[in-house]
């Protein structure tokens, strides 16, 4: 950068080139000087840097936020590659935060660019929104989404919520003094499938992120937001999208009447919102490890029951019998082994598992499905040889 | 008639993404986002176990309603559930 030409001005807002980086936005009517100064003025916490993340971190850094902080727990993983833009395959196996922070700052050096490589919660979550201007929710599950919502609410800060779900999203802004996230999601969702088990179409993401990064940008520029106390709900398949006007709820749990926060905690708790955790679940599932030490005996037998389309695209052995047909199947197992049934996540395998309890049979569930199995092997190295296991 | 439409894992478990029903109510009666609901259940059992989800969601004419909003002939009713992914 030319530094030395840009110190021959002094008192401006702006260097010489970062004047010339924004021309775009400084040349837009609406936009103008006066809004890319609100931008360079303005501090952004960004919580999560997975699907959402991404996107909506590369339009914010490009667009010059002064200040972005990035917090994360979660390392870069292959599956992540199908829709978390940010990321290149050198990334595997880093903090997606730091990872994050490494590539903005290639994007955009004149910004601050701060990760951190944790999970959002209780304890650095208040200090951490109370030190930003807004906060753009980038998460994967209610508890973190609830934990935003009332430390935004007693700080009176901003904050933008999105998800996705297969090709579905949503997106609202929630400001000081209007009708909250739990205003509107009274119930902590139970039973709701997230991209892990439901799977998410890779440009989705993308699509809601840069609804959610295009909110952020007109909020802090001072331009209109249409999101504000209103819900935007999204269908990427047929195009098509709808508004909702919020309300307020007067027995609201965290805006309404006096409410002690001490109450809303156990709600951040819950860290997953499907309900997989029962103990007879647990006891029906094998790992991806004392699998591989199992499959070859004799005392096992395994099942695939994914579809015909699946089992053509990539299979590690066994028998091939779908979920649906399971039940007809049961006649020809055999009785005197443990069926270890699989399928891609280790929901349909875990459906097929108890039914075949359900008949009498010992039956097991490969945990986390191929996914997770496919994630052990690379973790192992043992890519290669995955072809002579078979 | 009243425009019913439904939203993300909705389409997938009612295969359907909108349609509409007659405006059936008695002189002086409402005619309420739960009776909606209940009509729809009728419809099968993949009807019956979204409109029985308290985590369902709707709105009418774009604005957030609850199960005691009426409704009026022409209006557009948004059924519509938590999405969670990121
Ligand atoms: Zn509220």
């Amino acid at each position: 950068m030319p530094t030395s030409f840009s110190e021959a001005f002094t008192n401006s807002v702006f260097s010489s080139e970062e004047w010339l980086r924004y021309t775009r936005h400084i040349q837009l009517p609406q936009f103008g000087a006066g809004g890319q100064t609100r931008l360079k003025q303005s501090e952004v916490l960004v919580v999560g840097c997975g699907g959402l993340g991404c996107p909506v971190l590369l339009y914010l850094a490009a667009a010059g936020i002064g200040r972005l902080t990035v917090i994360d727990g979660d390392d870069v993983e292959l599956t992540n590659l199908q829709r978390q833009v940010l990321y290149t395959e050198r990334d595997l196996g880093l903090s997606k935060a730091s990872a994050a922070q490494h590539h903005l700052s290639q994007i955009n050096s004149s910004i601050e660019i701060q990760a951190i490589d944790q999970a959002f919660t209780l304890d650095n979550g208040e200090a951490l929104i109370k030190d930003h201007d807004l906060v753009i929710d980038c998460t994967d599950n209610f508890a973190t989404r609830y934990l935003i919502n009332d430390l935004c609410v007693q700080r009176a800060k901003p904050w933008i919520f999105a998800s996705v779900y297969q090709f579905s999203g949503q997106c609202a802004l929630f400001e000081p003094g209007g009708p909250c996230f739990r205003c509107l999601f009274p119930r902590m969702p139970t039973d709701i499938p997230d991209c892990n088990t439901a799977g998410v179409i890779g440009v989705l993401p993308g699509l809601v992120g840069s609804v959610q990064a295009g909110e952020a940008i007109k909020y802090l520029a001072g331009l209109a937001t249409p999101t504000s106390n209103s819900l935007l709900l999204i269908e990427a398949l047929d195009l098509e999208f709808r508004r909702i006007q919020l309300q307020r709820k007067s027995d609201c749990v965290a805006c309404g009447k006096q409410q002690s926060f001490d109450q809303l905690k156990p709600d951040y708790l819950r860290i997953s919102d499907t309900a997989l955790s029962s103990k007879t679940r647990e006891a029906m599932l094998i790992s991806p490890d004392q699998f591989n030490r199992s499959r070859d005996g004799d005392q096992h037998h395994v099942v695939d029951v994914r579809s015909v389309d699946e089992r053509q695209g990539f299979h590690i052995g066994g028998d091939h019998i779908a979920l649906p047909e399971i039940s007809e199947a049961i006649l020809h197992l055999p009785r005197d082994k443990t069926i270890i049934c699989y399928c891609q996540s280790g929901l349909r395998s875990l459906d097929a598992a108890q039914q075949l309890r359900d008949a009498g049979f010992t039956a097991l569930s490969l945990e986390g499905g191929l996914v997770q199995w496919l994630q052990h092997q690379f973790k192992k190295g043992l890519q290669g040889q995955q072809q002579d296991a078979l | 008639m009243i425009k019913v439409l439904f939203f993300a894992q909705l389409r997938e478990k009612l295969n359907c993404s909108q349609l509409e029903v007659p405006f059936t109510k008695s002189p002086g009666d409402s005619f309420t986002v739960a009776e909606l609901k209940t009509q729809l259940t009728q419809r099968g059992e993949a009807w019956q176990s979204v409109f029985t989800d308290k985590q369902v969601l709707s709105a009418v004419n774009q604005l957030m309603s609850d199960n005691e909003t009426t409704l009026s002939d022409g209006d557009e009713v948004a059924f519509f559930p938590p999405v969670t992914g990121g």
